[in-house]
């Protein structure tokens, strides 16, 4: 097997990954810098279709710290105060960076980005992507494509390195490194999508982020925080687009079946709705009889409705087709909207990977960023990028700490991890290969529905009205359990299949994770994010807390076993990294 | 199943599919001999990524029936760093939008 040397090694070349390794090699051109992406980094991962907002940004008049206010109003006043800071304030360098790689924007009269709502700047985002690749090849560092992580190599509790799947050829390569990075992005497919059969990946999340580093960081023994706060997005009906450029954009009200305003019939925490409570009232409507729900674009001129399908095409193609199968210009047809599918992303919401204010999970070595890192929701693309470059500066101030694996223990470790990752793989010389591969599919893509069906009944997924109850939470619990113990006899014949098995083997295990989450906090804290049939109210005095999990590191081969730990909310955001470490001080239970 | 393939417009790219290159979920491969075809169409995102990067047309989207779809498609092609979008219309109408 190949073995691959470098400094610094990244999972994902996403928004996070490719700012991780464009820093790196600003403070550091001699030292070697690896991408790993699953996919191409011209159009992987969230970005692929463009964008057409910067969701996060420094309108003239907010500072860091009214970011910071602002995300804990959105989030029942739990996010980690350190995280969303330290982000907040690297967010306008990120988005200059973007305009200097090529990023068109508007400009008001006065020549600053032109603002959307109080923390975005609208864009011409179609080409965000290739842009970013292009900055990434220009800055040096070597990208593998079409490369897939599929395990952490752990010596002594420390990360070394990664095992990684080549698809071009099934081969394997065990990376060393002196600091590896998780930036593949949240998870998508754990709950089943609004639509089934043909439209099964309408989903508003890539459903190719499939929470592989995420899993792997668990199996390592990293600590993963709040995945019971589900991200679940007000998106457009039957194509998943999002709806802020019509929100926002051009503020269009949201209006149910009958006609009615609906947003102002009902109280929120503050005066106007968060995003939770927009999509709590919608479904409340819904609920009514008095859904679906739109976002009425009728009063737009001609002009508006033109521009809406340009930003459309430059972000979400299929929206465009919706209307022209109804045979509507967009300013004709009001847009159905709806809930999607749960979904753990922490670029959005709170799941995700439990790191301190530099960056670093609690496995020496490993280090997190972006949708895979948790506690800091509405960093988005610029929140992302910023947590990318500033993982790569606390890993330079930390290289002298690094020392060579013995070879001894290395052998042993990738050799471990090779045997978990090819352990699906059918002997060569089967001579029934050809029906085989169609089985393997069919049998990797049930597995992953019945995981979806699952969740959806008993773990508050959209058919559940994305509600539960202890009852059903322990219910899923077992499913599960028997699920992974079912997934272990899938099989794959080649590359692409082996990766397909890993990615439904990592949803199993988060899923279990989840649920052992959801059932734990006993409130609800978040509007139909984290809603408990059995626990209906919001408990401050007991639940201002985060609700971490982590897998012990010697139990991840048979069974699951795992522990909840209790993590006291970090109400400050000092600057020298000492706040946040000590948050890591806090009692099991 | 989203991705419209033209059979007869695909050229293969000279063995290097530039569609298969840029899928996020690596779904399009390119078979020793025909065009390019999906692993597995129901799984595609729509993004538009391979249509874009089609020097043929032979790529296109719509909306599947269980999204409402009535047969509409979306075909890209690039123009001088430009994308020219062609939107056909259930009634066979055909409109550009260049973005
Ligand atoms: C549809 C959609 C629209 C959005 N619109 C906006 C917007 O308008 N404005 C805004 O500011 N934000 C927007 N966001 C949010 C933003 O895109 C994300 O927050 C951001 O891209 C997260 O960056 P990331 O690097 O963590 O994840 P990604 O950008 O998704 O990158 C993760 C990468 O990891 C790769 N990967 C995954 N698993 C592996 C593996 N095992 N091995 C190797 N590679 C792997 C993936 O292929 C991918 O390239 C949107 C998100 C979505 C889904
Ligand atoms: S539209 Fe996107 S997901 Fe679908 S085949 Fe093309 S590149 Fe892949
Ligand atoms: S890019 Fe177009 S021509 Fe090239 S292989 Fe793909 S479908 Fe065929």
């Amino acid at each position: 097997m190949d073995v691959l040397d470098t400094d610094w090694l990244i999972l994902g070349g996403g928004a996070a990954g490719i700012m991780a390794a464009i820093r790196a090699k600003e403070l550091c051109p001699t030292c070697r810098v690896t991408v790993i992406e699953k996919a191409n980094v011209q159009r992987s991962g969230c970005l692929a279709a463009g964008i057409n907002a910067i969701n996060a940004y420094l309108n003239p008049g907010e500072t860091a710290e009214s970011f910071l206010s602002y995300v804990k109003a959105e989030f029942a006043n739990l996010v980690r105060d350190d995280l969303v800071y330290t982000l907040a304030e690297r967010l306008n360098e990120m988005t200059d960076r973007l305009v200097e790689w090529g990023l068109p924007v508007f400009r008001d009269e006065q020549g600053r980005y032109l603002r959307r709502g109080r923390a975005s700047v609208q864009i011409n985002g179609e080409a965000i992507k290739p842009l970013m690749a292009a900055a990434l090849h220009q800055c040096g560092a070597e990208v593998l494509n079409h490369r897939v992580a599929t395990d952490l190599i752990v010596i002594d509790d420390r990360v070394v390195g990664a095992l990684v799947l080549n698809l071009a050829d099934g081969s394997f390569t065990a990376v060393r490194a002196k600091g590896v990075l998780i930036a593949t992005g949240g998870v998508s497919g754990i709950y089943g999508p609004n639509a089934g059969g043909a439209a099964r990946h309408k989903q508003w999340y890539s459903p190719f982020n499939a929470g592989t580093g995420l899993a792997m960081a668990a199996r390592a023994g990293a600590e993963l925080t709040s995945l019971e706060m589900r991200f679940i997005a007000l998106r457009v009906a039957h194509t998943m687009a999002p709806t802020g450029t019509l929100a926002q954009g051009v503020r269009t009200p949201h209006i149910n079946r009958l006609n009615a305003h609906y947003l102002n019939d009902y109280t929120y925490e503050q005066v106007a709705p968060t995003t939770a409570e927009r999509l709590w009232a919608t479904l409340q409507e819904e609920k009514k009889g008095r859904g679906p729900c739109y976002l009425d674009t009728r009063g737009l001129t001609s002009e508006q409705g033109e521009r809406l399908q340009k930003a459309y095409l430059s972000m979400c193609p299929t929206q465009v087709l919706q209307w022209s199968d109804a045979g509507k210009r967009p300013e004709e047809m009001p847009v159905p909207i709806t809930g999607s599918e749960p979904y753990l992303v922490g670029g959005h919401g709170m799941a995700g990977l439990w790191i301190d204010e530099r960056r670093r999970t609690t496995v020496t070595g490993l280090y997190a960023a972006g949708d895979a890192a948790g506690g800091a929701p509405k960093k988005y693309v610029t929140g992302s990028m910023a947590e990318g470059a500033i993982a790569a500066e606390t890993f330079f101030n930390e290289i002298q700490d690094w020392r060579e694996p013995r070879p001894d223990a290395w052998q042993i470790a990738v050799c471990a991890a090779l045997q978990r990752a090819r352990q699906p793989l059918e002997p060569k010389e089967d001579s029934t290969k050809g029906n085989c591969e169609n089985n393997n599919k069919s049998q990797i893509r049930r597995l992953e529905e019945q995981l979806q069906a699952v969740m959806d009944r008993w773990a508050g997924g959209r058919p559940a009205g994305y509600e539960y109850d202890a009852k059903g939470l322990l219910r899923a619990q077992q499913e599960v359990d028997y699920l992974i113990e079912a997934g272990r006899e899938i099989k794959a014949s080649e590359a692409y299949e082996l990766m397909r098995v890993h990615e439904v083997w990592d949803r199993l295990l988060l899923a279990r994770l989840l649920l052992a989450h959801m059932l734990y906090r006993q409130e609800s804290r978040w509007p139909v994010y984290q809603s408990r049939l059995d626990y209906p109210a919001r408990d401050d005095q007991r639940w201002r807390i985060f609700v971490n999990s982590r897998i012990p590191a010697q139990n991840t081969v048979t069974k699951i076993d795992l522990e909840i730990i209790e993590r006291p909310p970090v109400d400050s955001h000092g600057r020298d990294g000492q706040t946040a470490l000590s948050s890591f001080g806090g009692g099991a239970a | 199943m989203t991705l419209l393939i033209n059979s007869q417009r695909c050229r293969r790219c000279g063995g290097h599919p530039r569609c298969a290159d840029v899928c996020p979920g690596n779904l399009l491969v390119l078979p020793e001999r025909g065009h390019i075809v999906s692993r597995e169409p129901d799984d595609c995102w729509d993004c538009g990524a391979c249509i874009k990067v089609c020097p043929q047309q032979a790529l296109a989207v719509s909306l599947p029936p269980e999204a409402g779809g009535q047969g509409s498609t979306l075909r890209a092609k690039q123009i001088a760093g430009k994308i020219r979008w062609t939107l056909e219309h259930p009634d066979g109408r055909l409109e550009t939008i260049d973005l």
